[in-house]
Parts: C-alpha cells; structure tokens; sequence
C-alpha cells in the first residue's frame, strides 16, 4: 500500500508539471465563458433562451463531455504510457521498487485524479457563472450528481486510450488511434442505434438519466453494470499489454 | 491456490466481458418505450391502411395563451378504405370566428359544402385518376419518413428513456413527461427559434391577435399519452407542449400546443355521400381547363432587336377552334411583315387528347414533318399561355420545355 502510494504520488506530480494541465484549464475556462456568451447574446438578441431555466452547468457539460474532457484525457494518457515509453522515462518507474501491476494501478489512479479535478473545476465555474446569466433556481444535487456520473464514461475512454498507448508504438499513432476510436464508436451509434446499448459512447449523457421527473433506476443500473463491465475488460487488457511490454 | 499473474488478467478480462454483454444484452432485449411506442405507430398505420376495411378519427389541436384558447381546429374523418371513400367534417375557431369545412370524396365525386350559402359542388373525377391514387398512404413506408426515423434515433440519446410503458387490461398505456431541466440545450434552441420565426411569427401573431414572443423563449414542458388497445391499434393519443415567452412589454405568457386523436368504430364506420336532394348543387368536371369561351384568334407580336430599338416584324397567332370534353383543337401561324423573310415560317395545326395528361393540356402538332408536344394554359382570364417543344414528366407533376430565342408564350385574345 505504501509502494502504491509513493507512486501515484510519483504521477500526480508528473502530472501537475505538464503544460498541457495547464492548456486543459485554460480552455476550460475559455469553454465556460465562449458559453455564457452565446446563451446570453442569444437571449438578448434573437429572444431565445438556449438553457430554459435548466441549468447552465448542465449544458456546458453536454458540449465539453464529446470534446474538451475527452480529448485532454486522452492526452495525459498518451504522455503517461506510449510517451514514457518513447522517450525511456518509464525505466525510473519500473525498475523501482514497485510492480508492474502497482505502476499501472497508481497510474490509472492518477488519471482518474486528473479527470475528477477537471471535471469539479468546470462544474465548479459554470455554477459560479449560470448565477449571472440566469436567475432562475439552480438544483445543485442534479448538477452535482450529473458531473459525478459524466466521470464514468470518460474514465472508460481513459481505459481505452491506456490499451490503445500500451498497444501502439509511438504517442502519435496512439492519439490518432484513439480519437479514430472515438469517433468510429460514434459512428457506429449513430448508424446502428439498436447496438447503442454495446457502445460506452451511447453513455456519455447518461447522466439525463437522472435530470427528469421520472427516474428509470432500473435503466441506470443496465449501463452502470455495462461501464463496469467495460472497466474490468478494459482494465484487464490494458495491464496485460502493459505487463508484457518490454522497456 | 496461487492463480499465476496471466490467468487472473485473462479471468478479470472474462469477467469484464461478461458483465459487459449481459447487460447490454439485457438493455437491448427490455428496449425503451420509445422504441415500443414507435413500434406501436408503425403497426397502427400498416393495420389502418392495409388491414381494416374502414374506420373514423376525431382529432382536436387547440392552441391556448395563458390557458385561454385562441385557435381551435376539431375534425371528423370517415375513411372506407375498401370502397376509397372519405369523408371529413372540419370546425375552425380563429378570432372568436368559427368556419365550417365539408369534404366527401369517393372513386366517381368530390363533394364540397359551400357553408355560406349551403350549396354543394360536384366535381366529376376523371378516368385515369381512379387506380392510381390511394385513399390513405401508410406514411412510415415514405423514404423521408424512413430517414427522418434514422435521424431522430441517432439524437434522441438517453431521452428515449422518457417514455414509459405500463400495461393494464391487455391495453398499453404509454406516457411520456419532458420537463424543462431534460429538454437539451439544441432542442430547446430550436424549438425556440422555429416557434418565434415560424410558428407564431410577428404576422400571425397580429392575425390571431396573440402577443407576439419575443424574447426569453423555451419550452416548458412537453409530455404525451397513448393507448394501444388489444389489436395493437393506438386507440387514442394526446399530446401537449408549453413555451413561455415574453412579449414585446416584458410580460411573461405560457403558449400551449394541445392535440388529441381518437381512433373508432374501426370496421364499422360507414361512409356515405351527402344527401343532396334539394340542395342547390354546382357541377363540374376535373381538368377541363378550356371551354367554349376560349374559342377564338390569340396574338403575339414577333420582335427583333435593331440597334438600341425594337422594331416588330410580325405577329404570331394562335386560333383555337374547338372544345369538346376537355379537347382542344387549333392552329397557330406567323405573319411576317413585308420586307422581313424569316428563314422559316412556322404555320401547324394543333390538337389536345385528354386523357394523355392529368394535370396539364398536353398540345400535339407537327411541325416540319417532326411529331412534337407542347403545353398550352389559361393566363389571366381571357389569354393563353403556349410552350411549345414541351417534356412533360407527369410523376413529378412538372414539364420542361426548350425555349426559342424572342419567343414569346403570352398570346392576347383579339376581340373583334
């Protein structure tokens, strides 16, 4: 337990020193405010108020969970695996005290780390800026228990990536991989949606779930059983691509 | 037992597929109700247009500001798809001002009710019209209505989870709430957008004498239920959205849609033409464009371009000397002024067949030994319109015709 905490420890400082964390907030904050502009400018100009009275938060994390979060986790995750693997760092990691598998735990945690950060940070900030735009009343449980629940599907496209950067060689073919991935999920949602109930991609808004008057537990509880059921899979497979490579 | 570190990556990844494709399975076999509810529709409308004989459906769309009602519009619809028969009855409230509409329609007859005076018109259907058309068309089986079906299933996401099923009595009830926090951003834009420009626009708005909104615009709510009975015919359905809005003074209104249809006496709905004994009865047959009023000499004048000025070198003249049943026959011929020889001088006869073209008078004539088609129309009330070296593609319901340089397809009566 120790060994495992001294590395995620490792790799959250890894983390925190990379520019792209950096990049990541700025254009988070950059999304949040492009937002507040539009919805406002629509409501003054053409009279239509793009968020209702539902929540501003809400429709900032619609736009950014198909784009910002996906993509800046997907970065860090490249960096962390096919990028290490690159340019050698990864051999100070691995020929520590700590295990394969310990690395790799401690490294997904990390990610996870980052994504949770990331995630409170926006919802944090559209809360603070939906007070301005709108005076309507703001439901925080939902916002707060919608944000919660966008992490999952992300964290599985995290996985996805970590497989993708264990498998390829080299960070570039890994990121293009990956994001060709995301979109042929997409894809493949929108050509067959009787199959949506396979593809983690169909989840990313299933935190609408929980938004209505009518909750349908019993359909929450299907796609949380799928994104554990990814989870495991995909966690699995990625250890053992990054068990087997050499350094 | 030490399970080596490969099997248990291998047994976790199992593990991880396993949970995955039982649940996903799971998720596919319970559906949502929307694809249930969309099920439902289909079959409602293959049985209604295949396989029953007749039935009737009352449907109401009532459109309220504040809750105080504004338009209204309730119609009866008799269809007997045995006999292509159909009969509607329809009441229209705008402005406090109610307008009656009737409408029969069978294999031989269209029936209109003129509810101002109360008289009826008849218009005689022609032949070719009777095989071809359909009383009602079963609109799914429509290639936009397939692809609009696609499009709505690749965006409607996790809110096709709105929709509930219940069932009581063999009946199914469907039920459906979309309250203002669920209504995606886009939706909600749209929506919007679409209800102030083209809805209830600035026009209608002053029309309908309604506060016009004009801004902080989104939907409210949105729910709907339906019932399908044991047949799996969707007996009944209503419907309901609300928009709130403000108007050009800042005061807030709630805009609501209401709809409702009712689907009954399937097999048992009789449809029969109105009795007209003693009524006052106009007749009229279909596509009969020309009459006997329009026997007579047409002319245009045949100009050239001179410098920087017209100058007219002749006249072209159209005669037509018969009308029967729809058949036009005539001449046309030009006249050119002394001095100007024209390469060639166009002079034809010319008959129109009517039963070669449903929506047009479809003209033949011969012209330099060439068998050639051209269309002629009414333009205005007493002038006519010919084009001639005319394709008609009557599917589309449309023609094409190559048209000469200068030359003109008004022709002005001559009254002599």
């Amino acid at each position: 337990m120790q060994i495992l905490k001294a590395v995620y420890i490792n790799e959250i400082f890894k983390i925190s020193k990379k520019k792209k964390i950096a990049v990541s907030f700025i254009f988070s904050v950059l999304s949040v405010v492009i937002a507040a502009i539009v919805v406002y400018s629509l409501n003054n100009f053409a009279g239509i108020r793009v968020t209702g009275s539902s929540e501003f938060s809400i429709m900032v994390l619609d736009v950014l969970i198909y784009s910002l979060f996906p993509l800046f986790t997907a970065f860090i995750c490249i960096d962390m695996f096919a990028g290490e693997f690159a340019d050698h760092t990864i051999k100070f990691t691995l020929t520590g005290h700590a295990s394969r598998l310990k690395v790799f735990v401690g490294k997904i945690a990390a990610i996870a780390t980052f994504l949770m950060i990331n995630l409170i940070f926006v919802m944090i900030l559209s809360v603070v800026v939906s007070l301005f735009i709108s005076g309507s009343m703001l439901n925080i449980l939902k916002v707060l228990m919608a944000y919660i629940m966008a992490f999952l599907p992300v964290f599985i496209f995290a996985l996805v990536v970590v497989l993708i950067s264990n498998t390829t060689r080299g960070t570039t073919s890994a990121f293009l991989l990956s994001i060709f991935m995301f979109l042929v999920f997409n894809g493949l949602g929108f050509a067959f949606p009787h199959l949506k109930s396979f593809l983690f991609t169909s989840t990313f808004d299933w935190y609408r779930l929980i938004l209505g008057s009518y909750i349908n537990f019993s359909k929450i509880l299907r796609v949380f059983l799928i994104l554990i059921g990814y989870a495991i899979m995909l966690f699995a497979a990625g250890y053992y691509q990054f068990e087997k490579k050499d350094i | 037992m030490k399970l080596s570190k490969k099997t248990a990556t291998i047994c976790a990844f199992v593990l991880g597929v396993t949970i995955l494709a039982t649940s996903a399975f799971a998720d596919i076999m319970l559906g949502s109700g929307y694809n249930s509810l969309k099920d439902s529709m289909k079959m409602t409308m293959a049985k209604l247009t295949s396989e029953v004989d007749n039935f009737s459906a009352d449907v109401i769309i009532s459109a309220k500001i504040d809750g105080k009602t504004f338009a209204e519009s309730t119609s009866n619809l008799k269809l007997d798809i045995a006999k292509q028969s159909r009969e509607t009855n329809e009441t229209n409230l705008t402005n406090g001002e109610i307008r009656e509409f009737y409408y029969y329609s069978d294999k031989k007859q269209n029936i209109y009710k003129n509810f101002e005076d109360g008289s009826y018109s008849i218009v005689e259907k022609r032949k070719i019209n009777n095989d071809s058309s359909k009383i009602i068309d079963n609109p799914f089986e429509d290639e936009q209505a397939m692809d609009a079906e696609k499009i709505l299933d690749a965006f409607v996401g996790s809110l096709e989870n709105v929709i509930q099923v219940e069932e009581s009595s063999g009946k199914k009830i469907y039920t459906g709430n979309l309250s203002e926090s669920q209504v995606p951003p886009v939706v909600n834009a749209i929506s919007s957008f679409a209800f102030k420009y083209g809805i209830l626009d600035e026009w209608n708005a002053d029309r309908l004498d309604v506060p016009y909104p004009k801004s902080n615009i989104y939907v409210i709510e949105a729910s709907g239920k339906a019932i399908e009975n044991e047949d799996g015919i969707i007996e009944s359905g209503i419907f309901t959205a609300s928009m709130s809005a403000q108007d050009s003074k800042g005061i807030e209104h709630i805009y609501s849609l209401d709809f409702s249809i009712d689907i009954k006496d399937i097999n048992n709905t009789v449809v029969k033409a109105p009795n007209l004994d003693g009524q006052k009865v106009t007749y009229s047959k279909e596509g009969y464009e020309f009459d006997n009023k329009y026997i007579g000499k047409y002319k245009n004048d045949i100009v050239r371009e001179e410098g920087n000025s017209f100058e007219k070198i002749g006249e072209r003249f159209i005669e037509i000397t018969s009308v029967k049943d729809g058949n036009v026959k005539g001449k046309y011929y030009e006249v050119y002024n002394e001095g100007y020889e024209a390469d060639t001088v166009r002079s034809f006869e010319f008959y129109s067949d009517y039963d070669e073209a449903i929506h047009f008078t479809k003209i033949n004539y011969t012209d330099n030994g060439e068998d050639k088609t051209g269309i002629i129309h009414r333009t205005g009330s007493q002038n006519i319109n010919v084009s001639f070296n005319a394709t008609i593609n009557e599917d589309n319901g449309g023609y094409s015709y190559s048209s000469e340089d200068g030359f003109d397809n008004t022709f002005i009566r001559i009254f002599e």
